[in-house]
């Protein structure tokens, strides 16, 4: 069953190969499969070719596992692990083994540009990857935190609406707030 | 002029995210940060400001946060503050960095070495102040409301010695003030407006006095089980010992008696905005 071949075609006409079990990271693609729409291609119009093999590369790495680290990496390594009971030294140094591996994978992994990650986003929600989804959030979060609303308005293409007195008025209530929070 | 042109690409893309995924980044963001961006438009601004916002944004937050008061002599200063741990908002992974936001505090009274004791949502500390042209003190209660964080005293009803802890008693304040070595006056605020004060109880320690001659014991809460007893924790012992305020009695043990440490909580949220 493991070996079975998905074929993906991303919305300018490539088509890329990836393993089932790889395949049901991803919601949209697991219902799809189970559904029996399994002939030929699975068109994905919203995806495009440099982003497709980006999300297949975070399938493979979380094939059959929903995003819990617990089943992370297990594929290969030693499956006749869960036949041994009560090891739980053992299992929990190999369980933060896993868990460090699986950070210093993402690491590399989320190491692009801007423009990839809001695209990898937006795929991530069209496929519902939620594992997918929450590391790129997660980015796009730390990525803004300390911009300026000047910077926002630009990075999301906001034109203000309030009126220069109005935002006169909220620069105060945020620098009363920043006094209040001095010692941040 | 360099940087006109990845401002306009970044300003295609991120401008590309459904609402959806935009409420998701910014749900994932510190109460700063928001607070910022209340200003970036009015449908910015609504969606901060939103109870519902609010609460999702809370649910984000998972710092450990304590209050601490703390005075020094040398030179003589006097801090209480929110010290914050693993928080967001300080950038980093915060797992060791803490985070001093100082409260307003009446400077001038001293805060003396029992633990604050919360009784409704007030932190209560027993304090004095020291005058220079007299040799005895007054003592006061220092109180900090958590939810407003306002301070406010209350004059204590009698001096202060050394010995002095507060304890709760069903839902009041209670003022544990020894009057000489085996002898101590519970105090009981039964109107926190009016400042009114009762002795409720006096209680001879002579006893237990004998009984742990080289230790030493103090209060740590006032309980009902289903009479009301005072537990003691015994210095070095580590043993607890209670004293029944309605027989008068101190009792070795009790059974089924559940004790919890008290924590006051405070989380960085937009709800307070």
């Amino acid at each position: 069953m493991s070996s079975t071949k998905i074929f993906l075609k991303s919305s300018d006409d490539k088509t890329f190969e990836i393993d089932e079990t790889a395949a049901r990271a991803s919601e949209t693609l697991k219902n799809i499969i189970d559904g029996g729409c399994l002939d030929g291609v699975i068109p994905l119009p919203n995806v495009s070719s440099n982003i497709l093999p980006k999300v297949i590369e975070y399938c493979k790495k979380h094939g059959g596992d929903n995003g819990s680290s617990k089943k992370i990496a297990n594929g290969g390594v030693d499956k006749d692990k869960e036949i041994l009971p009560d090891y739980d030294e053992e299992e929990d140094k190999r369980e933060k083994v896993r868990v460090d591996e699986l950070k210093k994978w993402e690491e590399e992994y989320m190491d692009f540009d801007q423009q990839v990650l809001y695209d990898l986003m937006l795929a991530a929600n069209y496929l519902h990857i939620k594992g997918l989804l929450d590391l790129t959030v997660e980015k796009a979060a730390s990525m803004i935190r300390g911009r300026t609303p000047d910077q926002i308005r630009e990075n999301f293409n906001i034109n203000s609406d309030f009126t220069p007195e109005e935002e006169e008025e909220m620069i105060l209530i945020e620098d009363e707030w920043d006094d209040e929070w001095a010692f941040d | 002029m360099a940087n006109q042109k990845s401002c306009r690409s970044r300003r295609r893309i991120a401008s590309d995210l459904p609402q959806e995924l935009v409420m998701e980044i910014l749900v994932k963001l510190p109460v700063k940060s928001l607070v910022r961006f209340k200003c970036v438009s009015k449908d910015w601004f609504t969606t901060i400001s939103d109870p519902l916002f609010a609460e999702a944004q809370l649910q984000q937050v998972k710092p450990v946060y304590g209050l601490i008061c703390q005075q020094s002599l040398e030179p003589v200063s006097y801090k209480c503050g929110v010290f914050t741990l693993g928080d967001r908002e300080g950038g980093g992974d915060g797992n060791s960095c803490g985070f001093w936001r100082v409260l307003d505090m009446l400077a001038a009274y001293k805060l003396s070495y029992c633990e604050p004791k919360a009784v409704n949502g007030v932190l209560h500390w027993m304090t004095y102040i020291e005058q220079e042209e007299r040799t005895e003190v007054d003592g006061y209660v220092l109180l900090m409301d958590i939810a407003s964080e306002e301070f406010r005293v209350i004059r204590s009803p009698v001096p202060p010695t050394s010995w002095f802890f507060v304890l709760e008693m069903k839902g009041s304040l209670c003022l544990y003030s020894p009057v000489s070595y085996d002898q101590v006056d519970l105090w009981v605020l039964y109107d926190p407006v009016k400042q009114a004060w009762k002795k409720q109880f006096s209680i001879s320690l002579i006893s237990e006095s004998r009984r742990h001659e080289k230790f030493w014991f103090y209060p740590i809460a006032v309980v009902e089980n289903p009479s009301p007893l005072i537990i003691f924790l015994c210095n070095l012992k580590e043993e607890l010992i209670f004293y029944n305020l309605d027989t008068g009695e101190f009792e070795r043990e009790h059974k089924g008696l559940c004790l919890s440490s008290m924590n006051a909580v405070h989380v960085n949220s937009l709800i307070r905005c």
